[in-house]
């Protein structure tokens, strides 16, 4: 058995490895790579200063001895050390592809609920509606046994029903936090390496909601469908036991444990559309003696009931993926339209970077087009005030109309404009201020 | 000429900012990332830093700031569930490195932050004020993922002595 001093000495032997094994980039490198990341077409002023800083570039690298690659694609990347690699080819991301999943034998997508719950054992899963019926079974994970944390998604791959593990909540992250959840208007994040279960307006405005229980570390967090409770998950710092506990999402009482304690392992399986948080009493926690699985349903006024389901493994919720999983981006502009309660429409006239669609507002079709990680040029419109406290949208004409902008995390949006109908300020600024709430992500200010 | 003299300063500044951030963010996202992602995450970082140099300029952390572009670049190239590749089969092999065996599996077992808080501060011996910066987080957060992720190590290796 090693000693800490042996494993000290290790760490450092294997942190000088890997400053050996990675490669350092310099300046002329960066200044040559393209950054990942999709910008607007630059306006004519920027042109000129980017051809300058290109001549600086190409002396400064020719200076450095700097080689481009030879691919001729644009220039992507720059030949730097290229030592060969034992990294396997990563998996896909998540909520962009089809993850991996397993099939459903004998479950046609179309007869599926909404919703339901799944009984999660390393053999594979078996589906239930949220009224406990049974649905089906299938056998296998082959991306592996999803994480208790994980929501399930059904989806029709070609005509075959599978099951696998729902992309991330697309709510941003704020700095220094881990994970975040949107719901109801209501965005909470976990930071301070789970100490902290931390609210956040569109604004950006931080307010603590409830600190981890002494000994616990919060491990996932989500806000109830009308987002003025929260459902939170907690693991023990020693035996990785877990607990959950519900509380009001403004934080104005602590959370109160539902199921796991000292001697019980319990974990949040999600909420019902009711509003009725679920819960599940996994076992015996920490070493303890094994007692029969259970799940609950409670009121956030206190009234527990136990459901008609007994899991052989951990339950998950699992929602239908119709049309497919989308990206970060379409999945946040649905969930922010059904929530706001807005009609979408007519993806196809719409021409966007990395999110292209519309909505319907008071009769009028209004485009909502996104770029990832965009950067803003303005071209010096005027600023609007949101129905938003603190945010603000900037508001400019384009070719079809008015055309309203926000930065809203590290994306850009735009509402309104060609090729939809011909919109104007109140139109675009008040259908931006009904999607804003819902898009879980900081709007930065404009001004200044 | 005077727009010539901006853009030589403004490389220039941008040599100075890279000078000092690149090496920590490197090995910050080696940490996490591995070596092969976590270098292409720092050379994307230092290149949308150059796109943004005035903003970036401005920042009071600007490396911290870079370790979350690191990330997104990461996330955008290989998706959420990453295999920690660590330094390579050969590690636990015992073959030519001199590591504890089990050490790489051990990191893979942490949590990206709690495995760059580690080799950070016990690898590369970053103070904590520095290590915290660099990972865009107060000191107490980074104490917190340290605290974990060397008890999580301790608890896969089977070592009980505490430091």
């Amino acid at each position: 058995m090693p000693d800490i001093h042996d494993v000290a000495d290790a760490v450092h032997s294997l942190a000088e490895d890997l400053d050996a094994r990675s490669r350092p980039t310099t300046p002329a490198a960066a200044m040559a790579r393209t950054a990942p990341v999709r910008r607007p077409r630059p306006r004519s002023g920027r042109v000129a200063a980017g051809v300058l800083a290109a001549v600086v570039l190409a002396a400064v690298a020719a200076g450095a001895g700097l080689t481009r690659g030879a691919g001729g694609d644009g220039g992507d990347r720059v030949e730097t050390d290229q030592s060969p690699s034992s990294t396997p080819a990563p998996p896909a991301e998540v909520g962009t592809t089809v993850p991996p999943a397993t099939q459903l034998p004998g479950v046609p997508f179309g007869d599926l609920p909404a919703a339901g719950f799944a009984d999660v054992t390393a053999a594979g899963v078996v589906l239930f509606s949220l009224d406990g019926t049974e649905l089906g079974t299938s056998a296998g994970w082959p991306g592996g046994v999803p994480g208790r944390g994980r929501d399930l998604v059904v989806l029709d791959d070609n005509g075959v029903t599978k099951v696998g593990v729902a992309p991330p909540d697309p709510a941003q992250i704020p700095e220094g936090c881990d994970a975040a959840a949107g719901a109801g208007g209501t965005r909470l994040a976990l930071c301070d390496a789970g100490d902290e279960i931390v609210r956040i307006d569109p604004s950006g405005a931080q307010a603590p909601v409830a600190e981890a229980p002494a000994g616990y570390t919060w491990s996932r967090v989500r806000p109830s469908p009308d987002g003025r409770w929260l459902l939170a998950d907690a693991t023990t710092d020693d035996c990785d036991n877990g607990m959950a506990a519900l509380g009001p999402a403004d934080g104005s009482e602590d959370p109160t444990t539902l199921v796991g304690d000292a001697l019980t392992d319990g974990h949040a399986v999600g909420w019902l559309p009711d509003g009725r948080a679920v819960t599940q009493l996994v076992g015996g926690g920490c070493g303890q003696a094994d007692i029969p699985s259970r799940v609950f349903a409670s009121e956030t006024g206190g009234d527990d009931a136990q459901l008609p389901i007994e899991p052989r493994g951990v339950l998950h919720m699992w929602s239908r993926a119709d049309g497919g999983l989308g990206a970060d981006l379409d999945r946040s502009f649905l969930r922010a339209a059904r929530e706001a309660g807005l009609e979408t429409c007519c993806p196809d006239f719409v021409d966007g970077d990395d999110l292209a669609a519309g909505v319907v507002w008071e009769g009028s079709q209004v485009s909502v087009t996104a770029t990832a990680h965009g950067v803003v040029l303005s071209t010096g419109g005027t600023l609007e005030v949101a129905s938003v406290p603190g945010v603000e949208i900037g508001v400019e004409s384009e070719p079809g109309g008015r055309v309203a902008w926000f930065a809203c995390g590290d994306d850009i949006w735009h509402v309104g404009g060609a090729p939809l109908d011909v919109t104007d300020d109140p139109t675009v600024a008040a259908v931006a201020s009904a999607l804003i709430p819902y898009l879980y992500c900081t709007v930065a200010p404009i001004s200044g | 000429m005077e727009d010539g003299d901006r853009a030589e300063d403004r490389v220039a500044r941008f040599g100075a900012l890279c000078a000092a951030v690149e090496p920590g963010l490197r090995r910050a996202l080696v940490a996490a990332y591995g070596p092969d992602l976590g270098s292409d995450a720092a050379a994307d970082a230092l290149a949308w830093a150059w796109e943004h140099f005035e903003r970036v300029e401005a920042m009071d952390n600007p490396a911290g700031y870079l370790w979350r572009v690191g990330q997104t670049s990461v996330r955008r190239a290989a998706g959420r569930r990453r295999p920690w590749p660590g330094a390579g089969p050969a590690a636990d092999a015992g073959g030519e490195h001199s590591y504890e065996p089990g050490l790489t599996r051990a990191l893979a077992g942490l949590s990206e932050r709690q495995r760059a808080a580690v080799l950070l501060v016990h690898g590369y011996g970053y103070p904590l004020a520095e290590a915290a910066g660099l990972l865009g987080c107060r000191v107490r957060t980074l104490r917190n993922h340290l605290d974990r992720g060397l008890a999580k190590i301790r608890l896969t290796l089977g070592v009980t002595v505490d430091a």
